[in-house]
C-alpha cells in the first residue's frame, strides 16, 4: 500500500488513529500492519511505556528515536512477546497478538534484531544463517531434512554482500562485534519476517558499514515493513524516514526527521533542561 | 512468626513465677503421730494395720511414701518392738546373715552406742509380712499419699493414677477437694477428670443413667483424653447395638456420641496444632539452611552442593563440643551448648572460607559446574567425618531443652523446638540487620545487582564473596547445632535429608527477597508436616508420600510462579 | 562454489579447508576415532581375550556393564552436553528401564512352586516382601497387576524403553513448560530422582523394597550364569551402545542438532526466531530417558540384581561426572568417560598396600570427589579435549563448552 502523505502531522495522525476504537473494527482494518492501542508497560511502579496509539502501515519504514530510557527497547520487547504489557493491546496483521508467546509472535512473521547482537556462540556463521531459514520450525524436518541448494545459494548471497563469506566456518564466539552485529542482521535478512524489528543496527560499525546498513534497511523496504530505533542522527537522515520520537515511555511527536528536528520540545528532551 | 515467640517466652516466664510450690495446709504432720502410724503396721490385726496404711497415706507426709513401699516390699521388720527399716543384708563366711538397720521413718542409719550402724542377725528380727490385699491396698495408698505432697508434679501424678482404671475409690474426698482448692489449675483439673472417671466406673447406664450421663457429659465438656478410651468403648457397645438394658438407649447413645465427638474434635485441633507447630521447627531448620544457599546462589550464582555437609560439620562441632564439656544425660553440662553455637558457626564458616578459595571462587556464574564440583566436595566431607566417627553418633540435648511446655491442654510444646524458631528468627534478623544496615551488607547487595559496576566503584568484591559465602555456611553450621536438639546426626544427614529441601526451599521462595525464603521454608516444613499424619481412608499418608506430594506441589507451584514467591523485578531481569 | 578467496591467513584457510562440509570426511579428529576404535576393540579384541583364556568372563561381564553406563551417559550427553540442560535423573530413568527387565528376569527366575490363587507364579523376591511363610500361600498374596505384562520380553522391551520415555515427557512437559532453567531444573529433577528412590524403597508398593529385584534365572529361556550367555549379553550390549551411538550423531548431526545448540546459547533469541524450544529440549530428553531406560534393561540381566540404590541421589551425579571427565558436547566423550571412570572405580575400591598406606576401598569417595573437583576446575573439556590439545588436532565432531 503507498503511503498517502508523508508530511502529516503528529495531531493529525494521532486524531487519525483515535478514529479506530473500538477495538473490534482494527482487526479488520487493513491500512495498518501492526498497531498499539493504549499499551502500557509498568515495571515496579516504574512506567516504562505509556503509549496511546501508534500505527506502522504496509511497508512502511518507521525510525523510533528518544533519548534513554525513553522506551524504545520495551516498545520492542511489547510488540515482540518479549515483555507483556501491563494494559492495552498489540494488533497485528488482523489479529490480537498481545498475550502471545514470543515463538507464536515469530511465526506470525515478526523478526527482531536485538540491541546487543544475538546470535548463538558455538556455532558457525553458516549454522547461524542455516538456522534463521524460514519454514524450519518443525521438529520432523529439522531431523531429517536438509539445506536446499537454493538455501544455500540464498545464505552465500547475504554473506557475501555483508563480508562475512570468509568467516563461513568460523564459530560465532570469535566474530568482532561488527561481525557478529551483521550476522544479527543477516539472520533477520534470510528469515524473511513481514515486520522486521532492528534494535541499534548501526551501534558499533563504521561508518561505511553503517552506510551500507541504510542501504540494506531501504532495499529491505520494498516488501517489508520495517521499525528500526536508533540513536546515530546520521543514519537516521540517510533513512529520511517517518520519524517517532518516544520520551518517557510516550509519543513525544512524529513526522519526517527534518520536521521534528525543528520541534522545541524535541530539542528539549535530547539536550535536556 | 515474632508473636510465636513472644508468646512461647510469655508463658515460659509465667509458669516460672506461678506460686505452684506451695504445699497444701493440711500437711503438717508431726513425727510422733506418723511413727504411731508405723508401729501399728507390724499389729497382729490385718484391720488396724490396714487403717494404719490408710491413716499414713493421709497423713501428708512426704516421707509416707517411701515406708509404704518399704511395707510393701517386706523390707520392714519389729526389732525390739521398734518397727525398723532394713535394706541392706549382709551375710559373714558362715552364710549367718544380718541385717543393717535404719530408721523407718527417715531412712537414717541406726547407730549404736559407738557410732556404728547396727548390724543385727536376721533372727532377732521379727518380719512384717503384709498379705496380698495390703499390698494392694499400700499400692494405692501410695498413689493417695502423693496427693499430699508439696512438690507439683508428685502431687499430679498422684491425682492421675487415683484416676486410672479401676481408680482408688478412698482418693475420692481429697480428689474433690483438690479439684476445687489445688493451686495449680492443672492438677486441679486432673483431679477433677480423675474424680470424674472414677464416678464414671461407680455409676452404669442401667442402674443410675441420669448421673452416669452427667458425668459423661462432664467429661465431654473437659475434653478429657484420658476418658475417650472408656466412653469409646461403651459407646461402639451402644452404637452396635449390644443388648444393654438401658431405659432411655438414644438419650444414652447420644449423649456418649456428643462427649466422644467432642474428645475427638479437640484432640484432632490439638493434634493439628501440634503438627503446625512441628511444621514450624522443620521449617526454621530449612530456612536457615536456605538463606546460605539463597544469598551464595544471588551473589555469585553458585549453587553450593557441599552446603548440607556444612550443617553437618556444625552437628559435628556441636558433638565435639559435647565431648569437651563433658555433657552427658547422667552428668548434665549444659554450658557445653551455649558454647556449641558459636564453634558450630565458626567451624562451618572456616570450611566454608576454605571452599571458597579454593573451589568457588573459580566458578561464579557457572551454577551448573559450580553444583559439580561441590557436591565433590561434599563427598570427601562426608568421608573424612565418617572415617573419623564411624556411622552414628548421639549429641543430648541440653536439660533446659528436654520437656516442653504446656500450652493448652494436652498441647504440649517442647522447649527444643521453641528455641530452634527462636534461635532462627535470630538470625533473620541478623541477616536483615547485615544485609540492610552495614557496610558490608551495602556492598553485598551492590556486587548482587551488578558485579563489575560494584568492582569499578572501589567494592573489593572477592572479598565480599569470600565472607559472604563463609557467612552462609556459618549459619548452615547453626542449623547443624539446632538439629542436634531434634535429630540424629549422621554423616551423611545433609546430603539425603537436607540439601534438596533446602534447594526447594530457594526454587519456592526465589533468590529475590529474605521473605521469600522464609515464606517458602516455613510453608514447606509445615505443609510436611501437616501432611504425613493425614489419613486418605484407611491409609497414613506417611513421611515418603508427603514428600512426593510436597513435591507435586512445588512443581505446579512452579508453573505459575517459575522464578518463585519474590522473583526479582524489573526490565533487566529475566526469568 | 565457495569463495574461498581472500582469507586473511594460510591458517585460517587450512583449518576452515578442514572444517567445511565438503571436506569434512577428509579431516577426521579424534572424537570421531575414538568410539570406532572402542568398538572395534570391544567387539574383536575383548571377545578374542576372552577365548584365548586371558581375560575370565568375569572381567567381560563387568565390561559389558559398563558399556551399559556408556549408553546413559551418551544420552546425557545429548541432554546436557548439547543442549546445556543438566538432567539428574538420567539414574531414575535408567532404574526405570531396569526394574522393568529386573521384572521379567525375577518372573522367570527363583525357586519354582510358588502360585498365587489366580495360577500367577509369584517371583521370588516379591514372595519375601510379602508378610507370609514359605509354603503357604494366601489368597490375598496376589501378582500386582503392574507385574503381569512384564511376563514376556517383547512387551517388556517395548515397555522398558516407553516408561522412562513417558516419564521424561511428564517431567520434562512440566519442567519446560514453566520455562525452569538451568540450576532449577537441575534441583528439580534431583528432587525427582530423591522421590523416585523412596517409592522404589517402599515395601508397600510391591517392589521388592530395598532388597531389589533378585534371584534371576534365565532371559528368553537362557541361563545367565552360561558363559557365553554373558558373552552374548556383552556383545549385545555393545551393538546397542553402537546404535545409540549412531542414532544421536545422526540427531546432533542434523538441524536439530544444531537448534539443540542454539537452546545451549542462547535460548530466548531462538524464541524470536520462531522456534519452539520446548519441543526440542523435550525431544531431546525424552530421547535421552529412553537411551537410559534402554542402558538399564541391558545392565540388569547382566548385573543379576536390580536394586534401588541405582537411583540414589549420587548415582544421578555420577553419570553426570562420567560425561563430564569424557568431555560434554562431545558423544565419544560420554562413552570414554563412562568407561574410564568406571575402570577407575574397579581399581581403586580394591584394597592394596602401596607404600606408606594401605590403600582401602572407602578411599574411593576421596578419589570421586577430587575428579569431581578437578574435572570442572581443571579440565572441563574433559578427556576428549585434553587430548585433543595435547595433540593439536582440529576437530569438528566437537562443540566445546565455554
Amino acid at each position: 500500500m503507498e503511503r498517502t502523505d508523508n508530511s502529516m502531522d503528529q495531531a493529525q495522525r494521532t486524531a487519525e488513529y483515535k478514529e479506530y476504537s473500538p477495538r473490534e473494527s482494527r482487526l479488520s482494518e487493513e491500512r495498518y500492519l501492526l498497531f498499539l492501542e493504549d499499551i502500557t508497560a509498568v515495571f515496579d511502579g516504574f512506567k516504562a511505556l505509556d503509549v496511546e496509539a501508534l500505527g506502522i502501515e504496509h511497508n512502511e519504514l518507521r525510525v523510533i528515536i528518544g533519548p534513554n530510557g525513553a522506551g524504545k527497547t520495551t516498545l520492542c520487547d511489547v510488540v515482540s512477546g518479549k515483555t507483556r504489557p501491563t494494559t492495552g493491546y498489540v494488533f497485528y496483521d488482523g489479529a490480537d497478538i498481545t498475550n502471545q508467546t514470543e515463538e507464536e509472535i515469530a511465526l506470525r512473521g515478526i523478526g527482531r534484531k536485538f540491541q546487543t547482537p544475538t546470535v548463538f556462540d558455538s556455532l558457525t556463521t553458516y549454522e547461524n544463517m542455516e538456522l534463521a531459514l524460514p519454514g524450519h520450525y518443525r521438529l520432523w524436518s529439522n531431523l531429517f531434512g536438509s539445506t536446499t541448494k537454493d538455501q544455500e545459494e540464498r545464505i552465500l548471497e547475504i554473506l557475501e554482500r555483508v563480508g562475512l563469506i570468509d568467516e563461513l566456518h568460523r564459530e560465532a564466539k570469535y566474530l568482532s562485534h561488527g561481525q557478529r552485529q551483521w550476522l544479527a542482521i543477516s539472520t533477520l535478512i534470510l528469515s524473511d519476517p513481514k515486520l522486521l524489528l532492528v534494535d541499534e543496527p548501526a551501534a558499533g560499525l563504521t561508518d561505511a558499514e553503517t552506510a551500507l546498513t541504510a542501504e540494506l534497511l531501504l532495499e529491505l523496504k520494498d516488501d517489508h515493513t520495517l521499525i528500526v530505533i536508533e540513536h546515530d542522527m546520521d543514519f537516521v537522515r540517510q533513512l529520511d524516514s517517518f520519524v517517532t520520537v518516544l520520551n518517557e515511555g510516550a509519543i513525544m511527536a512524529e513526522g519526517m526527521m527534518r520536521d521534528v528536528q525543528q520541534n522545541e520540545e524535541v530539542i528539549e528532551a535530547y539536550l535536556g533542561r | 512468626m515474632s508473636r510465636v515467640t513472644i508468646f512461647c517466652l510469655i508463658t515460659l516466664l509465667s509458669t516460672f513465677f506461678s506460686p505452684g510450690l506451695a504445699p497444701p495446709s493440711s500437711a503438717q504432720s508431726n513425727d510422733e503421730f506418723i511413727r504411731a502410724e508405723v508401729q501399728k503396721l507390724a499389729a497382729e490385726s490385718g484391720a488396724i494395720r490396714k487403717a494404719a496404711v490408710m491413716t499414713l497415706a493421709k497423713s501428708g507426709d512426704m516421707r509416707v511414701e517411701a515406708i509404704l513401699e518399704s511395707f510393701k516390699l517386706a523390707e520392714l521388720y519389729l526389732w525390739n518392738d521398734v518397727v525398723v527399716l532394713c535394706k541392706e543384708m549382709l551375710e559373714d563366711d558362715d552364710y549367718n546373715e544380718f541385717c543393717r538397720l535404719s530408721d523407718a521413718l527417715t531412712g537414717e542409719p541406726l547407730l549404736d552406742a559407738s557410732g556404728k550402724q547396727y548390724e543385727i542377725p536376721i533372727e532377732e528380727l521379727q518380719e512384717i509380712a503384709p498379705s496380698r490385699a495390703e499390698r494392694k491396698l499400700t499400692n494405692s495408698a501410695k498413689f493417695l499419699a502423693r496427693l499430699s505432697s508439696p512438690d507439683r508434679e508428685i502431687r499430679m501424678s498422684g491425682a492421675k493414677k487415683c484416676g486410672d482404671p479401676p481408680g482408688i475409690i478412698e482418693s475420692v474426698s481429697q480428689l474433690e477437694a483438690m479439684s476445687e482448692n489445688d493451686p495449680v489449675k492443672k492438677i486441679r483439673y486432673i483431679a477433677k477428670e480423675s474424680l470424674l472417671l472414677i464416678r464414671l466406673n461407680q455409676t452404669t447406664l442401667e442402674r443410675d443413667s441420669e448421673a452416669h450421663l452427667g458425668i459423661v457429659r462432664e467429661l465431654g465438656k473437659m475434653k478429657s483424653m484420658r476418658g475417650l478410651p472408656r466412653l469409646q468403648e461403651t459407646y461402639d457397645g451402644l452404637a452396635q447395638g449390644f443388648e444393654i438394658p438401658v431405659a432411655a438407649k438414644d438419650e444414652a447413645t447420644k449423649t456418649y456420641k456428643f462427649a466422644v465427638d467432642q474428645i475427638n474434635g479437640y484432640q484432632s485441633f490439638v493434634g493439628g496444632v501440634g503438627n503446625v507447630f512441628r511444621g514450624l521447627s522443620l521449617g526454621s531448620v530449612l530456612i536457615l539452611m536456605a538463606l546460605g544457599l539463597a544469598i551464595t546462589f544471588g551473589l555469585m550464582r553458585v549453587i553450593n552442593m557441599a552446603h548440607g555437609e556444612l550443617m553437618m560439620i556444625g552437628a559435628y562441632a556441636t558433638f565435639e563440643m559435647q565431648r569437651l564439656f563433658g555433657h552427658s544425660p547422667d552428668n548434665p553440662s549444659d554450658l557445653y551448648y551455649v558454647a556449641a553455637l558459636p564453634v558450630a558457626f565458626l567451624s562451618a564458616a572456616i570450611v566454608g572460607y576454605l571452599i571458597e578459595i579454593l573451589v568457588v571462587r573459580h566458578l561464579y556464574r557457572r551454577p551448573l559446574e559450580s553444583l559439580l564440583a561441590t557436591w565433590g566436595i561434599g563427598l570427601i566431607l562426608i568421608q573424612i567425618v565418617r572415617i573419623r566417627y564411624g556411622d552414628n553418633i548421639g549429641v543430648n540435648a541440653p536439660t533446659w531443652a528436654r520437656g516442653g511446655l504446656e500450652v493448652m491442654q494436652d498441647l504440649i510444646v517442647p522447649y527444643s523446638r521453641c528455641f530452634i524458631i527462636v534461635l532462627c528468627g535470630l538470625c533473620v534478623l541478623l541477616i536483615y540487620y547485615l544485609m540492610n544496615h552495614t557496610k558490608l551488607g551495602l556492598r553485598m547487595r551492590a556486587t548482587m545487582q551488578n558485579r563489575e559496576m560494584a568492582n569499578s566503584v572501589g567494592v573489593n568484591t572477592g572479598r565480599v564473596d569470600r565472607y559472604t559465602f563463609a557467612f552462609g555456611s556459618g549459619i548452615a553450621g547453626v542449623a547443624g547445632c539446632a538439629w542436634t536438639l531434634i535429630g540424629g546426626v549422621t554423616p551423611d544427614m545433609g546430603q539425603t535429608n537436607f540439601i534438596i529441601d533446602s534447594f526447594l526451599v530457594v526454587v519456592t521462595g526465589g533468590v529475590g527477597e529474605l521473605i521469600g525464603v522464609i515464606c517458602a521454608g516455613l510453608g514447606i516444613g509445615v505443609l510436611t508436616k501437616v501432611i504425613e499424619p493425614t489419613t486418605i481412608g484407611p491409609f497414613v499418608v506417611g513421611a515418603i508420600w508427603a514428600k512426593i506430594l510436597l513435591l507435586i506441589i512445588i512443581v505446579g507451584f512452579i508453573q505459575f510462579k517459575p522464578a518463585g514467591l519474590f522473583a526479582p523485578k524489573g526490565r533487566l531481569s529475566d526469568v | 562454489m565457495f569463495r574461498i578467496g581472500a582469507l586473511k591467513q594460510v591458517g585460517d584457510f587450512l583449518q576452515d579447508a578442514g572444517r567445511s562440509k565438503q571436506s569434512s570426511t577428509v579431516n577426521r579428529g579424534i572424537s570421531f576415532f575414538v568410539p570406532w576404535v572402542l568398538f572395534f576393540v570391544g567387539l574383536v579384541v575383548i571377545p578374542l581375550l576372552y577365548y584365548t583364556g586371558l581375560i575370565t568372563i568375569g572381567t567381560v561381564n563387568m565390561l559389558g556393564r559398563y558399556m551399559a553406563f556408556a549408553i546413559v551417559a551418551v544420552g546425557l550427553d545429548l541432554i546436557w552436553g548439547y543442549t546445556g540442560i543438566l538432567s539428574l535423573c538420567q539414574a531414575f530413568f535408567f532404574s526405570l528401564g531396569g526394574y522393568a527387565m529386573g521384572m521379567y528376569l525375577a518372573h522367570h527366575g527363583g525357586p519354582e512352586g510358588i502360585i498365587d490363587a489366580n495360577g500367577w507364579k509369584i517371583p521370588a523376591c516379591l514372595y519375601v516382601v510379602y508378610p507370609y511363610k514359605v509354603g503357604e500361600a494366601p489368597a490375598d498374596a496376589l501378582v500386582p497387576w503392574f507385574w503381569k505384562p512384564f511376563y514376556t520380553l517383547p512387551v517388556t522391551t517395548v515397555l522398558g524403553l516407553l516408561v522412562p520415555g513417558l516419564a521424561a515427557l511428564a517431567i520434562g512437559y512440566f519442567g519446560f513448560r514453566s520455562r525452569v532453567r538451568g540450576v532449577y531444573f537441575a534441583i528439580l529433577t534431583q528432587a525427582i530422582t530423591v522421590a523416585g528412590w523412596l517409592v522404589f524403597c517402599m515395601n508397600n508398593m510391591k517392589l521388592c523394597g530395598t532388597n531389589g529385584l533378585t534371584r534371576f534365572d534365565r532371559i528368553a529361556g537362557f541361563k545367565l550364569t552360561n558363559p557365553s550367555v554373558k558373552v552374548s549379553l556383552y556383545v549385545i550390549t555393545l551393538l546397542a551402545l553402537v546404535g545409540v551411538y549412531l542414532l544421536c550423531k545422526h540427531v546432533v548431526k542434523s538441524r536439530v542438532g544444531r537448534i539443540l545448540i542454539a537452546i545451549r546459547d542462547d535460548e530466548p533469541t531462538l524464541r524470536f526466531s520462531g522456534y519452539k524450544p520446548y519441543i526440542y529440549k523435550l525431544f531431546a530428553f525424552c530421547l535421552a530417558g529412553m537411551i537410559a531406560g534402554l542402558g538399564g534393561m541391558l545392565y540388569a540381566p547382566q548385573m543379576g540384581i536390580f536394586t534401588p540404590t541405582n537411583m540414589e541421589a549420587s548415582a544421578s551425579i555420577l553419570v553426570v561426572v562420567w560425561v563430564a571427565v569424557g568431555g560434554r558436547g562431545a558423544l565419544s566423550g560420554a562413552i570414554l568417560g563412562a568407561l574410564a571412570v568406571n575402570l577407575l572405580y574397579n581399581f581403586f575400591t580394591s584394597e592394596k598396600n602401596l607404600w606408606l598406606l594401605t590403600w582401602k576401598a572407602e578411599y574411593w569417595q576421596f578419589v570421586l570427589g577430587g575428579l569431581f573437583i578437578g574435572v570442572v576446575l581443571l579440565f572441563p573439556g574433559g578427556l576428549i579435549d585434553l587430548w585433543r590439545r595435547l595433540v593439536g588436532t582440529q576437530d569438528n565432531d566437537i562443540t566445546t563448552y565455554t
